[in-house]
């Protein structure tokens, strides 16, 4: 369902219906409700003025007392229905899991640990290129093993504990390691219109696919091919910026999947669908479909004290891990997406591979096919960023940052993820940086991003 | 040529005063601006503390902090809003009918109301408004303090470890195992200041305490002040968050900077009790930082004559640091450049502690 974005009154709908996302809760009258509702309505009224008005407009500064006004005209909540306050309560865990996709459950069934998950059907169940024989064996694990599997959300690092919230009930676990499957996710690039509603990720394509007739996939490694292959959609990839395997592309070239390059891109509502404009082309189609690179989901493995490091040959952030995914950092382990790998069969082998030599010894193999290899022999080669088509849109969709502000903070000198956040205001919308903080550091070639803070979820 | 240590808020005021007055300075910092205590405040001002001192030191930093606000290049977002007490307890509310007395003497006086006059408040106790009280955005201050003079400062990221000194006066200060030449250093490193100067054989009574504050997910702008129990104190942000932390005293010292779940709950609870339409509302996101605390709770500003010479510092503020810090800067630099003594430099200077001549401030908020 769409809602309008706090400041600009943009017509907005989720990207991707993973928890804590942009609107993936909404407020109806004092209620949290999840939301993943297709969108109606794609455009309306919008008021985007660049947020360093705040800073030139004099007026402001005369009567500061104008903000208020404009505070209270705000698209936020008017209030939260009472809920039930939290019981809290500690469980002693030895090894804690964190996630339920292929390395999750693979890690799961080779170990004695607990498992924590908000979402036990991950993308995996919706993926018609994966369906059979894979898809049993997952389940198979959850049938087995459903007395360690909590449907939870893990809250991250408290003076007390790491915490995880079960229903009303807050755990506090001291686990003397847990294994981060949290996975990865695909996140929206930019260019002018990255925000109309059915702008969307790979995974929620996949899990509406029926709904999407014709569409454009934006996306320079194999899960765009992937995902071109599914829908027998175009790519647009930026130009200069070419993360296929081998394998990958000689498959769309077979199949008939076109990948074009390009330099810039812009997108439109039209009669209900987008119109996309590239420089040597336009398209018109129901939805635009991103899986530029797939991110890590850093905020509680970096939560937990793991460092990471900018990985600047794929234009993502990856933990700082070893072959068999143990974090030095940190004294915790990292498998699957969570790591940066894409494939399913390299994502078991190294849910695996912290119980397994065998397993091991395959999955350095095996990811010395993958662009991940030059992380493990440290051979960093810059490339341009995945996420950049080209200049235009939004850096922040929970606090309406354009990336036109982000260009201006950048030229004054504040060139990295934090100064980014203080002066130009990105990573401190409801999402809290989810999103915004690794799309901008990839383009920025930021070292670090910001400290992702507890609770991970809102609390 | 004048070494400032610390890019805080106190540091970088110094730099602008300086390079205001065509004076170029090197700043070191071990991170980056305002990773300190300056970046992790709830960013509000006040002119109502417990001692006179501090009353009239307000009276003349707030207003200047005000006019900071019109001119620099970013904008600090300085809005009267008023500080209101909701008086809970018998304790607190002696406390301030006692400062009443004292405020509306010096023409800062508030006026007592019941809560439950106030529309956005689920309180039936007394309450206390200071209407000329405020808030701000600690890192437009900061930040547009340096854009404003970037171009006459160095800024060399590392940590200032060594003084040197040699026959009694300043010479310079070691980082990252170089010399850096100067017979001014200026210690503006918060709650690290005792640290450094410990360090270097120097006593100076500023301890850590760490402090967490919370973010809550927004609401429908309405919780101006900031308002202060007993237990908690929190207030709304222009962007539509309740921002706010828990009121409690610990051990010092340079504790983890996560936050705990218990305070989490606490200052939750509070909100979700005092505010209409917060009953169910959720934090978003905690962190943690810490007050620089002196014995008396009040600011250090000036140097020792049993200090070599050339050696000054700025810091001690124990919670109330970020809105006095442009007048500060302000203070030090007539100081150091053209020796001009305000008076607020023998008020609280670091001889004091030795003197016995403390500047009992009791409202560290």
């Amino acid at each position: 369902m769409e809602v309008r974005s706090k400041r600009h009154n943009r017509v907005r709908a989720p990207f991707d219906c993973e928890r804590g996302l942009p609107y993936t809760e909404i407020n109806i009258d004092g209620k949290i409700v999840e939301n993943c509702e297709p969108p109606t309505k794609f455009h309306g009224l919008s008021f985007p003025l660049s947020g360093m008005y705040l800073h030139r407009v004099k007026l402001l500064r005369t009567f500061p007392w104008l903000l208020e006004k404009v505070a209270e005209r705000m698209n936020v909540p008017e209030g939260y229905s009472t809920v039930e306050d939290y019981r809290v309560e500690r469980v002693n865990v030895d090894t804690l899991i964190i996630g339920s996709g292929l390395s999750g459950l693979t890690a799961l069934s080779k170990s004695k640990a607990m498992l924590v998950t908000n979402d036990l059907y991950t993308d995996l169940f919706d993926d018609p290129l994966n369906q059979g024989e894979l898809l049993g064996k997952v389940k198979d694990i959850i049938k087995h093993n459903e007395g360690r599997i909590i449907q939870g959300d893990f809250l991250g690092k408290f003076t007390e504990g790491f915490a995880v919230r079960t229903g009303k009930k807050l755990v506090l676990v001291s686990p003397s390691r847990v294994i981060f499957a949290v996975g990865g996710r695909y996140l929206p690039p930019i260019f002018e219109g990255n925000d109309y509603p059915n702008v969307i990720s790979r995974r929620l394509y996949l899990r509406r696919r029926s709904a999407y007739k014709k569409v454009v996939v934006l996306g320079s490694s194999d899960d765009a091919i992937k995902t071109g292959l599914v829908s027998g959609g175009k790519i647009l990839t930026p130009r200069g910026v070419r993360l296929f395997s081998r394998r990958y592309l000689e498959l769309a070239e077979t199949r008939g999947v076109e990948i074009e390059e390009v330099d810039y891109l812009k997108v439109k509502p039209r009669d209900g669908k987008l119109f996309v404009e590239w420089n040597s082309g336009n398209l018109l189609v129901d939805a635009v479909v991103f899986a530029p690179v797939k991110q890590p989901r850093l905020e509680p493995i970096a939560n937990a004290g793991c460092e990471y490091r900018f990985y600047p040959n794929m234009g993502l952030y990856v933990p700082e891990h070893e072959m068999d995914g143990y974090m030095r950092s940190c004294g915790h382990f990292v498998v699957g997406g969570a790591r940066g790998i894409l494939d399913e069969e390299t994502s078991m082998l190294s849910g695996e591979a912290p119980f397994s030599a065998e397993a091991l010894s395959t999955l350095a193999s095996h990811l010395k096919e993958t662009p991940l290899h030059e992380y493990y022999t440290r051979n960093f080669v810059s490339v341009k960023s995945p996420y950049y088509y080209s200049p235009g849109g939004y850096a922040c969709f929970c606090e309406d940052v354009l990336w036109s502000d982000v260009e201006q903070v950048m030229k004054m000198g504040y060139d990295n993820v934090e100064l980014t956040k203080r002066v130009g205001g990105i990573g401190l919308g409801e999402c809290q940086g989810k999103v915004c903080t690794y799309v901008t550091g990839s383009i920025l070639s930021s070292q670090r991003l910001i400290t992702f803070r507890s609770p991970l979820y809102p609390m | 040529m004048v070494v400032i240590l610390g890019a805080g808020g106190h540091g970088i005021s110094l730099a602008y005063h300086l390079a205001k007055k065509g004076v170029s300075s090197t700043v070191i910092e071990m991170s980056r601006i305002n990773y300190g205590s300056s970046g992790r405040n709830a960013g509000r001002f006040r002119y109502h503390f417990y001692t006179r001192e501090n009353v009239e030191f307000a009276k003349e930093a707030i207003p200047y902090l005000l006019k900071m606000c019109k001119e620099l290049p970013l904008n600090p977002v300085c809005v009267k809003t008023g500080y209101l007490w909701v008086l809970e307890d018998e304790k607190t509310l002696d406390v301030i009918k006692k400062m009443d007395g004292l405020w509306k003497s010096m023409g800062v006086g508030g006026k007592f109301l019941d809560c439950s006059e106030i529309d956005y408040l689920k309180s039936e106790s007394q309450c206390y408004l200071a209407p000329q009280d405020g808030a701000f955005h600690h890192d437009y201050l900061t930040f547009g303090m340096y854009e404003e003079v970037k171009d006459k400062i160095t800024l060399i990221t590392g940590e200032a470890k060594e003084l040197v000194v040699s026959g009694g006066k300043v010479k310079g200060v070691k980082v990252n195992g170089k010399v850096i030449n100067s017979d001014v250093v200026v210690v503006t490193l918060g709650a690290w200041s005792g640290k450094f100067m410990k360090e270097n054989g120097i006593s100076l009574p500023i301890e850590p305490e760490k402090k967490e504050i919370f973010i809550t997910e927004d609401l429908k702008y309405r919780v101006k002040p900031l308002v202060i129990t007993p237990k908690v104190y929190f207030s709304h942000t222009l962007k539509g968050e309740i921002i706010g932390g828990v009121e409690d005293v610990r051990e010092r010292g340079f504790l983890d900077f996560n936050v705990s779940l218990e305070r989490t709950i606490l200052f939750l609870r509070d909100v979700r009790r005092l505010i209409k339409g917060a009953e169910g509302i959720r934090v978003l996101r905690g962190w943690a930082g810490y007050y620089e605390m002196t014995p008396d709770h009040s600011h250090v500003m000036g140097y020792s004559e049993s200090w070599p010479e050339g050696l000054f510092v700025d810091a001690g503020y124990s919670g109330h640091g970020m809105m006095f810090s442009p007048y500060s800067g302000k203070v030090m630099a007539d100081l150091i450049l053209d020796n001009v003594k305000s008076r607020f430099i023998d008020i609280f200077s670091p001889e004091r502690f030795e003197k016995n001549r403390l500047v009992d401030e009791r409202m560290v908020i």
